[in-house]
């Protein structure tokens, strides 16, 4: 039995903290995930909205949840909820700071629970184009073409193993649309993003 | 030789080996904790307590610095590998892997017990109901795959109650799988020793471990350094710093001593002569300490010795008054009442630190007490057997003729004496409302730069800087506790307000049976908690078969053993219980450590009540608590001293039976001691507590010089030689005391400095207030 203290907050990523990004990059030549990778970092800041649906076996019904997303580059990604209830969590650096509608807010130095550290990377090393962070938490499948990508990332650390089977996220060009969590128990959640056109 | 004689050197001998054989058997301590008073307060007998051998004291804080983010990072984590191997350390913590396992499990497995929000309401389908909208909400936001299981096992989020009041203690910033400071420049490790901090040999095999640890895990990157601090760090310095500073000095002075009487005496033999009285009554002073105390601590002997320097004075006066002529045996005739009552007068002062509240200085008193009176004995009973009947101690030095013409024509300076006392007087009293030290630090032999280093490690560690406590005891662990609880709900609320930030008690870890008990029985039975889930369930789209897991828990914790101090065991939560559940004197005490309070007032009154009925709860604010301790030493010091003086005021009065000659001893004293403190508080200096100690020695010293010049009569070659004596006694103790007050430690230098001055002040103040040197007596 997993004890949650001290990774009670991982579940913040899996859901997926995520952003889309302007596409402002031609595809380079000898496409592949370094070239994504690439790309992708040469994003200064991106904002999007997000519908997301999660199946869980304790639920009899699936539920939605949307609202908005954002990152700037280097390090830093919101994503608020406003529906259905209002939650913002934000991570900043190594910090990941939440504020829920019930009032109980927290921060945690997501570098002290590396499960959570791994989770938060699997989305914000991605965006920032940081493939050896990526490669650190996560064996990465790619395929795909620059106008329709998709990386599935499989957890390294084995206590997000048994948590997590799998993260697929899928794009075209430098814009992410899909992020999906298949979860080991069966449960599943797919977040549609939807860029800010500036 | 006499049969007097032989028989006298005899029992010296017999004396010497039986002191000796006492000493070889003697403990000798460095425990630095015995010039800590024992007091009778018992808050301040906790702070005492806890400075000696609480949590606190064994903490050791290192700071890695410079290098790269990584490297730092890198060494600290090899450091804290090889340091969690070693015996010394109970705990080694650079922030890997957060809550340690045992620690999560232990508030996991107790989570109905230990969480404060576990009340009957809680289970009622109201309170179920809201729980459940919260989880709802939790895993819509997408609060974790990782949360599920803790969902259905703890839907009302008790292990997050509980974990929230542990992380109250404020985040820390974790980089590269190790702690660093909020400013991310030094990578942190906080280690605990198992030895108290004042088991200096241990801290000191401590802090060998850590340095090795680091210049083995450093080779990765030579450019890191190394910052430590600790109560038991400094205690090692500062032994090292005193063993180095009274080696050196003392050596100095030594060899300073030996040159002058090796001039004085040209005699390398006389020289050692010299030396028999005083190594005797260090022996007898020793073994009479030992016999008392059972043990003898390392300073006792440092300045034992150096209090006891005033012997070499009576080998100086036989020796150097003895001519050819007249023989040892008739010099000590004519010198004996002078002498024996200079040891009187002595001993009566030294006797006032026999009521000192610090074991250190009542050892001290005890050794200075039997050393002078075995130094006297020995010179009056064995010296003279060691001489030969003609020995004569010096040619009659070149310079003493016109020595002898000084102090008898002294009296001229009589009005220059009077100026310089009504001076002294108006400086000090100008002075008057700031001529003390009242802050604990100025007595700390810790350089200022050390405790800065120590303030800034510690803000960084954001650990035990605290400045208010309460203090609660109880006469036995669970009334306590209960007080704790009752505390609890007094000093919540305060916190909304921001009264203050937070606190720590020890009920957080381990409630009371009583409280215990009482959330054991907060949740209905089974069946009843079925049927309020359910109705909560009503309309929510969780399936009902989720929280069986739930049910089977609120069923184990209901039937689960109650929760006692070895439920801790292995947790870092029992370190931290430890600090705050105390044993003393057959009560029990608990630490509650209060976090930036605005508004001691407030929490004083939100606390008013809760004791009681052998219950006591007081706030303690460490400064003043430290700062009033110290004040009170002050106090007792000076009273001692007071009436140490008296007494040897009352002597003389008895001995001489007229006031007029006490007073020719008394006046240069009082002189000497008034210029000396106006000399030591010129500019913005302040008396530490050690000066007056000093003082004591002054009027000890000081008295000896004042006999002899109040016997008058200090014409001709007896004059000459009396006069040359005392000059060369007084050399010997300023050079002896005066490089002591070289040393940048405290103790060392308040002694030294006031000893010093205030002994040369005694003979000039003596010679020149002595009487017509015609009416001999």
């Amino acid at each position: 039995m997993r004890h949650l203290l001290g990774v009670v907050f991982c579940g913040l990523l899996t859901a997926g903290i995520a952003s889309a990004a302007d596409q402002n990059t031609a595809p380079a030549a000898g496409w592949g995930v370094e070239a994504l990778m690439a790309n992708l970092h040469q994003i200064r800041s991106a904002s999007a909205h997000f519908v997301e649906l999660k199946t869980i076996h304790m639920l009899t019904r699936p539920i939605r949840a949307e609202g908005t997303l954002s990152y700037v580059t280097p390090d830093r990604l919101e994503k608020i909820t406003t529906a259905p209830a209002l939650e913002t969590i934000r991570l900043d650096g190594q910090t990941l700071t939440g504020t829920r509608s019930n009032g109980d807010d927290y921060t945690v130095d997501i570098a002290g629970h590396s499960e959570i550290a791994a989770m938060v990377e699997g989305i914000r090393s991605t965006l920032a184009g940081d493939l050896p962070t990526l490669q650190r938490y996560y064996t990465i499948a790619f395929s795909g073409a620059p106008e329709h990508w998709q990386m599935d990332l499989a957890p390294k650390d084995r206590r997000v193993r048994e948590k997590v089977d799998r993260i697929r996220i899928a794009g075209a060009g430098t814009v992410i649309d899909t992020i999906a969590v298949d979860e080991k128990d069966g449960d599943r959640s797919e977040m549609t993003i939807t860029p800010d056109r500036p | 030789m006499s049969l007097g004689g032989r028989a006298a050197i005899l029992l010296w001998l017999l004396g010497l080996a039986a002191a000796v054989g006492v000493i070889v058997f003697t403990p000798f301590t460095t425990d630095m904790s015995a010039f800590l008073p024992r007091s009778p307060d018992p808050a301040q007998q906790v702070l005492v307590e806890q400075l000696r051998d609480g949590v606190a004291s064994r903490l050791i804080l290192i700071g890695l610095e410079d290098g790269t983010p990584q490297s730092r990072a890198e060494i600290s984590r090899a450091m804290a590998a090889s340091l969690r191997e070693k015996q010394e350390f109970a705990l080694i913590d650079n922030g890997e892997g957060g809550i340690g396992a045992a620690d999560q499990d232990y508030v996991w497995r107790n989570r109905y017990v230990l969480s404060p929000k576990v009340t009957p309401e809680r289970f009622s389908p109201d309170g179920l109901r809201q729980a459940l909208d919260d989880d709802l909400n939790l895993l819509a936001s997408g609060l974790s795959p990782l949360l599920k299981d803790s969902i259905a096992r703890d839907p009302t989020g008790e292990t997050l109650v509980i974990v929230r009041a542990l992380a109250g203690e404020g985040e820390r910033h974790v980089r590269d799988g190790a702690w660093v400071s909020a400013d991310g420049k030094h990578a942190l490790i906080l280690a605990q020793t198992r030895a108290p901090g004042f088991d200096i040999d241990a801290q000191e095999l401590a802090l060998n471990d850590i340095k090795q640890a680091f210049s083995t895990a450093r080779q990765s990157d030579e450019q890191v350094r190394m910052l430590v601090t600790g109560p038991g760090i400094f205690g090692v310095k500062t032994r090292a710093e005193m063993k180095h500073d009274v080696t050196l000095y003392s050596t100095i002075a030594m060899g300073t001593i030996v040159t002058l009487l090796l001039l004085a005496y040209r005699s390398p033999l006389v020289l050692l002569l010299t030396m028999v009285p005083v190594v005797s009554g260090a022996l007898a002073g020793l073994a009479a300490v030992s016999l008392w105390f059972g043990f003898v601590h390392g300073i006792t002997i440092g300045f034992g010795v150096t209090l006891i320097g005033e012997a070499v004075d009576y080998a100086i006066y036989l020796l150097t008054q003895t001519s050819a002529q007249s023989g040892p045996r008739s010099t000590l005739q004519r010198i004996w009442p002078t002498l024996r009552l200079g040891v009187l007068v002595s001993i009566c002062g030294f006797a006032a630190m026999l009521f000192s509240s610090f074991t250190g200085f009542v050892q001290l008193g005890i050794f200075t007490i039997a050393g002078l009176a075995t130094a006297l004995t020995v010179t009056r009973f064995v010296l003279p057997n060691l001489l030969r009947a003609n020995f004569a101690g010096t040619r009659g030095a070149a310079f003493a003729p016109a020595l002898l013409k000084i102090v008898q024509q002294a009296r001229r300076w009589r009005p220059i004496l009077l100026v310089l006392l009504i001076v002294s007087v108006a400086m000090i009293a100008a002075r008057r409302n700031d001529l003390w030290e009242d802050e604990l630090s100025s007595m700390s032999p810790v350089s200022a730069a050390d405790q800065q280093l120590d303030r800034d490690l510690r803000h960084d560690i954001g650990a035990p800087d605290v400045r208010q406590l309460i203090v609660a005891t109880a006469p036995d662990d669970e009334t306590l506790l209960q007080t704790c609880e009752r505390m609890d709900a007094a000093l919540q609320p305060l916190i909304k307000t921001g009264v203050l930030a937070g606190y720590d008690s020890p009920a957080r870890y381990l409630p009371s049976q009583e409280m215990q008990q009482a959330r054991k029985s907060a949740p209905p039975d089974r069946a009843a908690l079925e049927r309020n889930l359910a109705a909560a369930l009503d309309g929510m789209p969780f399936r009902t078969d989720t929280f069986a897991p739930f049910l089977d828990a609120v069923d184990a914790a209901r039937q689960a053993p109650p929760l006692t101090r070895q439920s801790l065991d292995g947790t870092a939560l029992a370190l931290k219980i430890d600090s705050q559940l105390l044993r003393n004197q057959g009560q029990s005490v608990a630490v509650m450590p209060l976090r930036n309070v605005s508004d001691p007032q407030r929490v004083a009154g939100a606390l008013a009540g809760i004791g009681g009925s052998g219950v006591t709860v007081r706030l303690l604010d460490l400064k003043t608590a430290s700062d009033s301790l110290l004040h009170n030493y002050r106090r007792e010091a000076l009273l001692l001293a007071f009436l140490g003086s008296g007494v040897i005021a009352v002597l003389l009065l008895v001995y001489f039976r007229s006031l007029r000659q006490s007073l020719v001893v008394l006046t240069p004293l009082a002189f000497a001691v008034t210029a000396t403190v106006a000399i030591l508080t010129a500019g913005h200096h302040q008396l530490s507590i050690f000066n007056l100690f000093g003082l004591l020695l002054v009027v000890a010293v000081g008295s000896n010089y004042c006999l002899f010049f109040q016997r008058g009569g200090l014409v001709g070659e007896q004059g000459t030689r009396t006069v040359t004596s005392l000059l060369l006694a007084n050399i010997c103790t300023v050079v002896g005391f005066g490089v002591l007050g070289l040393s940048r430690i405290p103790v060392l230098y308040g002694i030294g400095s006031t000893v010093a001055i205030g002994t040369a002040l005694s003979l000039m103040a003596g010679a020149i207030l002595a009487p017509r040197h015609s009416e001999a007596l």
